[in-house]
């Protein structure tokens, strides 16, 4: 039962005509990235570790961004479209429901993923950065895209409608971008020194640099990547929170 | 002979006053030398200290002063944005007291392929002269094994091969 609703969330969010116009224009947009590496002067004198970098920054970005947009639309959705009740009532469990949601979710963040894969396997031609890409990629944005996925899918069953999920989704995933849009002077003081050592996001841009630039050990990724789990466990026991505040309402 | 004498007195005098208030050359306050590195040539992504030692040769003190980095891309003929290498954050030497030096360590990482000039400028609330030092060398060699025509090919076929897909879906379901 639980694989028929995975296939469900597949065929409805990964599959469709919406998402492969989704990953459509995801493709686009690496496109022009990748191109401008090549062909903008100030961009080809970037160092090959510095490209795949800033490639990485984009693939992250853009999955957590379509991650959050599609997972604030799965239980909103479907209160809206007046199809969770009918879903409630099938013989799975709310946790279920939830975890099958939140797989489909997962597959179409690797599907993205995937898509990034022949950009960096050019990008990163002739050194061994393809390698770190792929384990930077599925071992450590890994647990930061499920920690958005779980947010915005507990925002999803908390929030009636699809437009307050998404919004209270997107400022939550714009306050964690702060210190990505300050200078490094404004980032070493105040509020932005704060966001900048919690932010899961940034955390991950600094493990980002440790492990391609300074090829630092296991130890030091781990701390570095401390505030990722952290925000992982909370996202989950939010998406845990809201599950059982799920209720049927039923008919009148 | 008076006459000649007034004259000769008076242009000799001119000439003084316009030595006296001619260009005069501003004596360096502030001592910079870079101890280390003398030159810098290696790949994009390098993470180098410069290692500076500050003096202040004159008899007030200077306060507030600060150092950082300044670098001119010599292949580009301009200064570059600091913050690009990690470098826009000065180092605040506080108050420097007549004849004391102070070594300063300023971070910075070589991103873009060039041939730059490398130098320490100072700065202080007590004096209107910036102060710099000599420059050194800084050659950053180009590393990168980026095939164009790959990347290329890669960037046109991707979306192309997610546009027959969306259109061979279409077509499916129309069947």
């Amino acid at each position: 039962m639980i694989a028929a609703l995975i296939g469900k969330e597949i065929k409805e969010n990964v599959f469709s005509k919406k998402s492969l116009w989704i990953y459509f224009a995801v493709t686009l947009l690496f496109s022009g990235l990748a191109l401008s590496f090549v062909s903008v002067k100030e961009l080809s004198l970037l160092a090959q570790v510095e490209v795949n970098m800033t490639f990485m920054k984009v693939v992250l970005g853009i999955s957590i961004l379509v991650t959050i947009i599609i997972g604030s639309n799965m239980y909103a959705g479907e209160r809206e479209r007046e199809t969770l009740e009918s879903l409630l009532l099938s013989p799975l469990s709310k946790a279920q429901i939830t975890f099958g949601k939140l797989v489909g979710l997962l597959l179409f963040w690797f599907i993205i993923s995937l898509l990034s894969l022949p950009y960096f396997f050019a990008l990163s031609m002739g050194t061994d950065i393809f390698v770190k890409a792929l384990v930077f990629l599925y071992l450590i944005c890994f647990p930061l895209v499920i920690g958005f996925a779980a947010l915005s899918l507990g925002f999803s069953t908390i929030l009636s409608s699809t437009k307050s999920s998404t919004l209270l989704s997107f400022i939550l995933f714009l306050v964690t971008a702060i210190p990505m849009f300050l200078s490094t002077a404004m980032k070493k003081s105040g509020f932005a020194h704060i966001v900048d050592t919690v932010s899961p996001l940034s955390r991950s841009m600094l493990t980002l640099k440790d492990y391609f630039v300074n090829r630092l050990g296991f130890a030091v990724l781990m701390v570095d990547l401390l505030p990722v789990i952290i925000f992982l466990i909370l996202s989950i026991a939010l998406l845990l929170f809201a599950n059982n505040k799920i209720t049927l309402k039923g008919g009148e | 002979m008076k006459k000649v004498w007034i004259t000769f007195a008076f242009l000799f005098s001119f000439q003084m006053m316009t030595q006296t208030g001619g260009v005069t050359f501003a004596q360096d306050t502030i001592d910079i030398k870079i101890l280390s590195p003398d030159v810098v040539e290696n790949y994009p992504g390098l993470e180098a200290t410069v290692q500076a030692e500050i003096t202040n040769l004159s008899n007030i003190e200077l306060k507030n002063a600060m150092a950082y980095i300044t670098m001119a891309d010599i292949g580009k003929h301009m200064t570059v944005n600091l913050e690009d290498y990690g470098a826009d954050v000065p180092i605040l030497l506080d108050t420097l007291q007549p004849g004391q030096s102070v070594k300063v360590e300023l971070p910075i990482r070589f991103v873009y392929t060039s041939k730059y000039k490398l130098y320490v400028t100072v700065s202080s609330d007590d004096d209107q002269q910036i102060h710099s030092s000599e420059s050194i060398p800084v050659h950053i060699l180009g590393n990168t094994k980026i095939n164009p025509i790959f990347v290329q090919i890669v960037s046109i076929a991707m979306p192309i091969i997610l546009l027959l897909l969306l259109f061979f879906v279409k077509r499916r379901k129309k069947q």
